[in-house]
């Protein structure tokens, strides 16, 4: 309670700090883009951690050794494949994945979940299917190379991978429906600190950085592909509703919009916050750019082959 | 309950207050789609739900309860306190719902547009005829921006009914709107010069423009205006 007084005085105090020293209008500009990305992940927040708090309490480790093969190199593209069966967006599953390792996931066959589940989940490719109705082909791509981003991140991992900190071990003894209730909460507020702090980060980059910069490097298709991979790290959009922005940017190359729909559930400000608050900062410093680097040659080559 | 526990039902119960709240006013829409409400509220039910069970049935293992787990719970306890009962950052959860009343920001308005730009006319592509109507007919910016460039000529000769706020670029006069897929950090402006009346309204004020697409100059989209009036912003910024 206290730091939650702490936090509304120097609230106050802030806004009117800032208010005399910026321009209004940027300032509400901020505050409009940091409560739209806090707000419009809250719902996937929410299905993300009850699913986590599910593993942590009811997902018993000998039932994934029984479906999960043992041979890592074969989990990995298992996981990242499995990732189709969570219907949400990328603030949903880092808790999941988080609870997973928990739970006895490798950390390699874990992370290809967390990377392809919020870009290959049905609902994610209806809606890049309905963004793009004359290009069924790009809903394949998108999915192929979701996947292949995803497992090659695993298998990468496998070699360079750094030990994730160590995670809040809860030894509940309650255990059922209780259980889950703790699991979900703590989940919740943990991840949701994160994401607050990515909001931030995003509203901050798109209130100093102007977006139309970008317009004129389109014609060059090499540094479009940059160009987009940069733009989908710095808007934090969920990933439903990403394929609708890239249906606006017509003045780039189909393969540059692939790697836009590529990175963007994986790498974004708002998830390298999430991933450095759950897996530790060390990870997140290698984790993010190694997925990135994957991501834009997979969507290059993909979409250089099949679009 | 120990005091984190109840600071995260406290954070929990918080923010499923005010995914209720802004799915039930509406005001959501001024950041997110407006569909996105039904699922604010089933996220709010959740939450509040969590938070409440978690507040009256609070069964957690007291000390001295249980024999062999009490102690098991300690060891753990000695290494794992500080990651397992630390709210840490989980208080930052209330920055938004703060900055939500206490700056209580207008929408998105003309500053915005050299953020985020504005699109622009597309490549001609085939629109269906606008629909047969006697008066002016009601048409989203961005359309009218889509059809300046229309190989059918869509526009031509119809009186159309735009709605936006105002935008003063370089002293003219321009009626602007947003679109967004998702939220607000996904917005994409669409804006035409509007012509033919005199100019009376401030930046970011909202109007109704009755008139009619003149011409393309350059990439800009003109409209000869026979109306403007001042409306009440709509609780719904983008379209």
């Amino acid at each position: 309670m206290a730091v939650a007084a702490a936090l509304m005085a120097a609230g106050l105090i802030g806004r009117r700090f800032f208010a005399e020293r910026l321009q209004a209008a940027a300032l509400a500009h901020w505050t409009n883009v940091f409560i739209a990305v806090s707000v419009q992940a809250l719902p996937f927040l929410v299905l993300g951690v009850v699913v986590s708090g599910t593993i942590a309490t009811f997902l018993k480790p000998s039932l994934i050794r029984r479906v999960l093969p043992t041979n890592l190199a074969l989990a990995v593209p298992v996981a990242a494949l499995s990732g189709a069966v969570l219907p949400g967006c990328e603030c949903s599953s880092v808790p999941v994945a988080a609870r997973l390792t928990q739970r006895g996931v490798p950390l390699p066959a874990a992370l290809a979940f967390l990377l392809s589940a919020p870009a290959v989940n049905p609902v994610v490719l209806v809606a890049t299917a309905v963004a793009f109705p004359h290009r069924p082909m790009l809903v394949f791509a998108r999915f192929f190379a979701s996947v292949l981003t995803a497992s090659v991140v695993g298998w990468l991992w496998m070699r360079v991978g750094v030990p994730i900190s160590a995670q809040a071990d809860e030894h509940d003894h309650r255990g059922g429906w209780r259980a889950m209730v703790d699991a979900s909460l703590h989940d919740f507020v943990h991840a949701g600190g994160y994401l607050v702090i990515g909001a931030a980060a995003a509203a901050t980059l798109q209130t100093v950085v102007p977006r139309g910069a970008l317009d004129r490097v389109g014609s060059n298709p090499v540094i479009a592909v940059f160009a987009l991979a940069g733009l989908a790290i710095v808007l934090s959009i969920c990933s439903e509703a990403d394929a609708f922005v890239a249906t606006g940017l017509t003045q780039f190359s189909l393969t540059a919009r692939l790697v836009f729909l590529v990175v963007g559930p994986m790498v974004d400000l708002k998830l390298i916050a999430l991933q450095a608050g759950t897996f530790g900062r060390r990870f997140a410093l290698r984790f993010a750019p190694l997925t990135v680097a994957v991501a834009i040659v997979v969507g290059s080559v993909v979409g250089t082959v099949l679009l | 309950m120990d005091r984190p526990a109840f600071s995260r039902s406290f954070i929990a119960f918080v923010m499923g207050l005010l995914a209720l709240r802004l799915a039930i006013t509406g005001k959501h829409r001024q950041f997110v789609r407006a569909g996105l409400g039904p699922y604010l509220i089933a996220a709010g039910l959740v939450l509040c739900l969590l938070a409440v069970i978690a507040l009256l049935h609070d069964d957690a293992p007291d000390l001295g309860e249980r024999g062999d787990d009490h102690n098991h719970y300690r060891d753990h306890s000695a290494n794992a306190d500080s990651v397992r009962h630390s709210v840490g950052p989980g208080w930052l959860l209330l920055l938004p719902v703060m900055a939500l009343f206490l700056v209580a920001p207008a929408p998105i308005g003309s500053w915005g547009l050299k953020q985020v730009g504005s699109s622009s006319a597309g490549r001609s592509k085939n629109w269906a005829p606008l629909p047969l109507a006697s008066g002016p007919i009601p048409v989203r910016l961005r359309e009218v921006v889509g059809r300046a460039n229309d190989a059918t000529l869509s526009l031509r000769g119809r009186p159309l009914l735009l709605e936006g706020f105002v935008v003063r670029p370089g002293g003219s006069f321009a009626l602007a709107r947003y679109s967004i897929a998702c939220c607000a950090a996904d917005a994409q402006g669409a804006q035409v010069l509007v012509e033919g009346q005199p100019i009376s309204f401030a930046s970011d004020s909202w109007v109704r423009v009755i008139g009619s697409f003149v011409e393309m100059r350059g990439d800009v989209v003109v409209v000869r205006a026979s109306s403007v009036d001042p409306i009440p912003s709509p609780p719904e910024p983008f379209e």
